[in-house]
């Protein structure tokens, strides 16, 4: 009898423990995989290092809610809505976290390092930049073979990977519509890999496109259903990022946290990630109206 | 419409245009909506060859009357332009496979060394934390060049030396970047005042365009570090083709001429 992977959200996070080393999914302000950090949140896990190429503010979130002390990456923040991330910037700054700062080359070429068992990934871009200052574990060196010089930039593994993703089947087979951005390379990289789908399909759906799959299931510890799970981050193919709900809502309370005011994000957290009991009431928090309405454009070609 | 003054991001963006080879690969970052302006209009003229890469997908947008405007690097919207996607795996490290990159900065110095770190404090940790690393150490490493945008020009931004690199321009601490072992380099600066360029013997930046209306006295008070000026023209008027596409085409909203 073929084992099914699918399961809750509780159950799959009880491999998020304090002090893990976790990687999460997605570029910037899509594809994260939001309901899992919402879970991680609402478990009060503490003292996690977070890997990941360039975030989004779900790793803002995470450090208000006081579960991160380590980060590895090459960004954190909102692009237009915000440059950087008022949280991060303020835990930076009052050194409240640790950051390991990585160009998202160095981050991949790590990433890529670790799945090879290597113990470090050989880099160019960033020789001759401040990087090996700003980020003392990365060094320079003179490669054996031509001599030229070249940074070396330790691996990184992780123990659990977060990830967001279209569809999948309960045996955790894994696919992404349109981009899968780093999500394989995330997952090669880490011990067990945790997937939050908009859309659980049949077996056979699977089968029927198995070239489609980006991450087969033998990579896959658990699955979990979590239907606008990345909101309000976008999820390709699905939905796009809530813009409103960022700038008008988070990033206000973010902004104000950085000034020293922490009372407007408690309450953005106490609404958003712990009063819901459950996925499905986050959704009913947020609206279906709103849901339903972060769709697509219509591009009109000629 | 076509008979309004253009704005100086037009301007900029027209510039920039003349800049794109034909059969090249571009990338265009999202958040420097200038340049990818520049590059829309140069392959809706001169280069409808070239593949540009919007986000992780790589787009020929030739078949679309006008381009809606995106804001954030991997929105998936794109993939309505896409003949492909791109792994970002796979293009960090790809040496010469973009022909120019565009980056901004905090800071940008003589050198065109660029610092997006941040502004240090004074017990060595951060007074200012800025955006971070992003991609930028590598992609303006791999890039054929790359081109230095800012959308302010003063003192503040333009300095003498860098508080921290986050990407390296023709030399640092006198260790130049052919030394390096490093290919391309920084092409230009553009700010909305004036256009330097690093077509001289030690790389340093000179004064290469001004735009119209602008003074020599207003650069050079709003610049901190010294330059060349001996030889500095007018910044070129966009043609009423490169205005209309801009304005049809790229650039409908009118976001450019915003401000």
């Amino acid at each position: 009898m073929r084992k099914t992977k699918l399961t809750t959200l509780e159950e799959a996070l009880k491999l998020v423990k304090d002090g893990c080393r976790i990687a999460i999914g997605g570029f910037q302000l899509a594809s994260r995989p939001m309901t899992l950090l919402r879970t991680v949140m609402k478990n009060h896990v503490k003292n996690l290092t977070v890997i990941s190429p360039p975030c989004g503010l779900d790793v803002d979130m995470l450090i208000a809610a006081g579960a991160v002390s380590k980060i590895v990456t090459s960004y954190v923040g909102g692009e237009t809505i915000v440059g950087i991330g008022p949280v991060f910037r303020s835990a930076v700054e009052q050194n409240e976290v640790e950051v390991s700062e990585l160009d998202t080359g160095m981050l991949i070429a790590a990433l890529r390092a670790a799945s090879e068992g290597l113990p470090c990934a050989l880099w160019r871009g960033g020789i001759g930049t401040s990087i090996t200052e700003v980020n003392p574990h990365v060094k320079t060196l003179t490669e054996p073979i031509t001599g030229s010089t070249l940074l070396a930039v330790p691996a990184l593994s992780a123990d659990v990977a977060l990830i967001h993703a279209s569809l999948a089947d309960e045996y955790g087979n894994i696919q992404h519509v349109s981009h899968l951005l780093l999500d394989r390379l995330i997952a090669s990289a880490s011990k067990k890999v945790i997937v939050e789908v908009e859309k659980v399909v049949s077996n056979e759906h699977i089968r029927a496109n198995y070239w489609r799959t980006t991450i087969p299931n033998y990579m896959v510890e658990a699955v979990v259903h979590t239907p606008y799970g990345a909101h309000p981050t976008s999820s390709p193919g699905f939905y796009t990022a809530d813009i409103k709900h960022l700038s008008q809502e988070y990033v206000p309370a973010a902004n104000a946290w950085l000034k020293g005011d922490r009372q407007p994000l408690q309450e953005y957290l106490n609404k958003y990630v712990y009063e819901p009991k459950d996925h499905w009431e986050y959704l009913q928090t947020i609206g279906f109206r709103k849901l339903l309405s972060l769709g697509s454009v219509q591009v009109e070609s000629g | 419409m076509s008979q309004d003054k253009p704005h100086w991001r037009e301007v900029l963006a027209s510039f920039i245009s003349r800049q794109i080879h034909d059969n090249t690969v571009v990338a265009v970052g999202t958040a420097l909506p200038v340049p990818r302006a520049g590059v829309l209009l140069a392959h809706f003229t001169h280069a409808p060859n070239t593949t540009i890469v919007l986000g992780p997908y790589a787009c020929n947008l030739l078949p679309f009357k006008n381009i809606i405007s995106f804001e954030f690097f991997a929105d998936w919207r794109y993939s309505a332009y896409a003949e492909a996607t791109i792994g970002i795996d796979e293009i960090m490290g790809r040496a010469g496979l973009f022909d120019v990159f565009f980056v901004s900065g905090l800071q940008v110095d003589k050198f065109g060394n660029v610092n997006l770190f941040g502004i240090r404090g004074e017990k060595g940790g951060y007074r200012l934390k800025g955006p971070g690393p992003i991609g930028v150490a590598s992609l303006t490493a791999n890039s054929r060049r790359f081109i230095i945008y800012l959308e302010r020009h003063d003192r503040r931004t333009l300095v003498d030396r860098c508080d921290l690199v986050s990407a390296m321009g023709w030399c640092r601490d006198g260790l130049h970047r052919d030394e390096l072992g490093l290919g391309g380099g920084p092409e230009y600066i553009i700010t909305p005042l004036a256009v330097f360029s690093f077509d001289t013997p030690s790389r340093e930046a000179r004064l290469r365009y001004l735009m119209s209306g602008v003074s020599l006295e207003q650069v050079v008070s709003q610049t901190g570090f010294v330059f060349d000026y001996s030889n500095v023209e007018e910044l070129q008027q966009p043609t009423g083709e490169e205005l209309q596409v801009l304005r049809e085409r790229v650039d409908p909203e009118g976001f450019l001429r915003q401000g």
